[in-house]
């Protein structure tokens, strides 16, 4: 590891947050299985964010951690396709898919808190200290699984409530004896900020609200750009070159970005100043040139005749953390409950 | 003034490197008056998250959201959506039902028909959907859009179903227009809504000669209205129309015709008594059900066939009227409308935009009216 000061960690999921996936049917998983590096297709714009967040000249250096569900047997497809993309995780853990077979560990093939919730701690134990932005999708249970290692970090979650968290969640035993084990050295530094929810299936906002304002859905990676500018966690170039990225190989136009934009002033993650903050850095900034003449202008005219008009919207409802995660676990199981128990065609359960 | 820039988008072209910028007009855009309605803004927004869902980036459509922004961003906060795909535009008012439209109109530019027709007007949607007050959304839109072939009114075109499929599509439904535009139209004018009525059976059900009558009292010519007696003249002699001659209100579900052309205060009585006649149809089949038990062994065997059409004739399965004879595409929707029928009419909008059926009707309408 570099002796440059790490100013930021920045900790992804894989699938369906950085890699287009589909492992929603078994044909996906095989046709996933047996794709070439060359052949996986990324997120747009997420490899322009991951470069611009982990680039900077100021004499210290971001990690970036990997954790993802997929099986250890596809490291060597997956290491590939990171060098394809000029990309350079510090940590890539894998889930050991096969050891859960072979121990009969069923549940943990398909679960996911057990497994993240001890592999982000796993990776916290080692690593320094620095605050932290984690990116996830709507996929799986990544908001509370982040949403739940962040308010561990911050000290808002006790031993008995974890505990009581992860035996709701069905977790293994020996694996919720680690996770704790872990929990008990943890550091408590709150130095987790934003989690980014990559909304790969368009899941309603709404539905991560549970876990609060630290919580951004995002449809697109120049929406998590913004928020992170409006942050101060980057300039204003790195989100003109996401947004230009976007245009040149993604098929976006400004209508796209600017619905983006104004997505997220509605919903309260941005307030008007980011928009004035952004018209006067862009008189100065040199990444404009990389846009089509007029573009910043153009985006920000329709931003502004969109922007909402008045107070409230769905994110300025009251909230007050932390999240009920057993409240959470139990509303899931519930739903589940509801569907399985729906009569099918001739009155039985399907 | 709406303090908006113009829409019209550049979008990269050619690979990495040799990038050029074209004018693009790929992706649609559909306004949506988000406030009219029985249930408003729910069911409207709610189609237009669904409909959102549908298409990726550059290829799909695009929605505008003309309503009140707390309201809108309230429900679409619950929806699964695409936001890349979903704009919001805040109008404050709305027309209630019972008020008068022409009044209503002048005393509030700020409502949402009125700020969304201003929007498809600057040219930041092709199209307007609406579920509201009906009198309001045809006076909004014929004010802000202008008439096409040098027609002097606008139809609104409602379909109903029949035994009969026509066209290359088999389309069960007769078109009806004007069911409620306007109240009276000179024969002139009807003989413009054949045109029209023809024009929009060739685009949207493929139907190469579409068999145009006029709804009177009677089969006989000479019989009807003064105007309606000039009409069948008129559309008699006309060689862009292959006219079958008068047609009673009864004819109308036998599918004789497939454009059934009236003024829009007889199309609207007609059109409402064959919704009528139909619910109560199944009323009646919902207390014979519960009168004896034979009868109810009855409408068991026959469940099938009576789930078919009540498939057929739920207004909520085709979604909207088009309004034809204005430069833009406009669809109302029934003030009942729920998600369902708003999202049949969003696909029926962009089944209209994408066949350029303003510009279609004008030139059936410049080249019948110059034979005619």
């Amino acid at each position: 590891m570099s002796e440059l000061m790490v100013r930021h960690i920045y900790r992804w999921d894989l699938d369906k947050t950085y890699l287009r996936t589909d492992f929603d049917t078994w044909r996906d998983l095989i046709r996933t299985a047996l794709q070439t590096p060359e052949e996986k297709v990324n997120v747009p714009g997420v490899v322009t964010l991951l470069k611009e967040l982990t680039h900077q000249n100021d004499g210290s250096r971001a990690l970036v951690t990997f954790i993802s569900g997929s099986p250890s047997q596809m490291r060597p497809k997956l290491e590939r396709k990171f060098e394809l993309d000029g990309i350079r995780p510090d940590v890539f853990v894998l889930k050991p898919t096969l050891q859960n077979i072979l121990k009969g560990r069923f549940r943990a093939v398909r679960g996911q808190v057990g497994y993240k919730l001890d592999s982000l701690l796993k990776v916290r134990e080692g690593g320094p200290s620095a605050p932290e932005t984690l990116f996830g999708d709507d996929a799986e249970q990544d908001a509370f699984i982040y949403s739940l290692y962040a308010d561990l970090a911050g000290g808002k979650v006790d031993r008995d409530g974890l505990f009581e968290i992860l035996d709701r969640a069905g977790v293994y035993s020996t694996t919720r004896a680690s996770i704790l084990e872990r929990y008990a050295r943890m550091r408590i530094d709150g130095n987790v900020g934003r989690i980014f929810i990559h909304l790969d299936r368009h899941s309603a906002p709404g539905r991560f609200w549970v876990y609060g304002p630290r919580v951004v859905p995002i449809t697109n990676y120049f929406q998590a750009a913004l928020v992170l500018y409006a942050d101060e966690s980057l300039t204003l170039e790195p989100v003109l070159r996401v947004a230009a990225g976007l245009l040149r190989e993604h098929g976006y136009g400004v209508v796209e970005l600017a619905n983006s934009f104004q997505d997220l002033i509605r919903r309260r993650h941005l307030g008007a100043e980011a928009i004035e903050r952004l018209s006067e850095d862009a008189h100065e900034s040199e990444a404009v040139g990389g846009l089509p003449a007029g573009f910043v202008e153009r985006l920000l005219g329709r931003v502004r005749a969109l922007a909402p008009r008045g107070g409230g919207g769905g994110a300025t409802r009251g909230w007050e953390g932390p999240p009920d995660y057993v409240g959470v676990l139990e509303a899931d199981r519930r739903l589940r409950e509801t569907i399985e128990a729906e009569p099918g065609l001739f009155g039985r359960r399907q | 003034m709406l303090g908006w820039v113009s829409s019209s988008e550049f979008r990269w072209r050619g690979s990495a490197g040799v990038a050029r910028i074209v004018r693009s007009r790929e992706s649609i855009t559909i306004a949506v008056d988000a406030m009219g309605g029985d249930h408003a803004p729910a069911a409207l927004v709610a189609a237009v998250a669904e409909a959102s869902l549908r298409g990726g980036v550059g290829q799909g459509v695009n929605f505008l959201l003309v309503g009140d922004e707390i309201a809108m961003t309230e429900a679409l906060f619950e929806l699964d959506h695409n936001s890349e795909r979903i704009q919001l535009y805040h109008a404050p008012t709305v027309i209630g039902m019972g008020e008068r439209a022409q009044v209503a109109l002048e005393a509030r530019s700020d409502s949402s028909i009125v700020q969304a027709c201003a929007l498809v007007k600057a040219g930041e949607a092709d199209a307007l959907v609406s579920a509201g007050h009906p009198g309001a959304a045809v006076l909004a839109a014929t004010r802000h859009f202008g008439l096409v072939g040098g027609l002097g009114r606008a139809a609104l075109a409602s379909v109903y179903p029949t035994p009969r499929v026509r066209g290359e599509t088999d389309d069960p439904f007769s078109l009806i227009l004007d069911v409620g535009a306007s109240l009276r139209a000179r024969p002139e004018e009807l003989l413009g809504f054949g045109l029209m009525g023809s024009a929009y059976a060739r685009i949207v059900s493929r139907n190469e000669r579409p068999r145009v009558a006029l709804l009177s009292n009677s089969r006989e010519s000479t019989m009807g209205t003064p105007e309606v007696v000039r009409a069948h003249e008129l559309l008699s002699r006309h060689d862009a129309i292959h006219f079958y001659g008068n047609i009673e209100g009864h004819e109308i579900p036998r599918g004789l015709a497939d454009v059934v052309v009236c003024e829009g205060f007889v199309g609207d009585v007609a059109i409402k008594i064959l919704e009528g006649v139909s619910e109560a149809a199944f009323d009646l089949a919902r207390a014979a059900y519960h009168e004896r038990v034979a009868w109810r062994m009855g409408l068991k065997l026959l469940s099938g066939g009576l789930q078919k059409i009540k498939q057929l004739t739920d207004f909520e399965a085709y979604g909207g009227a088009p309004l034809l004879g204005l430069e833009k595409v406009v669809i109302l929707c029934h003030p009942r409308s729920g998600r369902r029928a708003v999202g049949n009419a969003l696909r029926l909008a962009i089944k209209n935009v994408r066949a350029e059926l303003p510009a279609a009707i004008a030139e059936a309408l410049d080249t019948g009216m110059s034979q005619g």
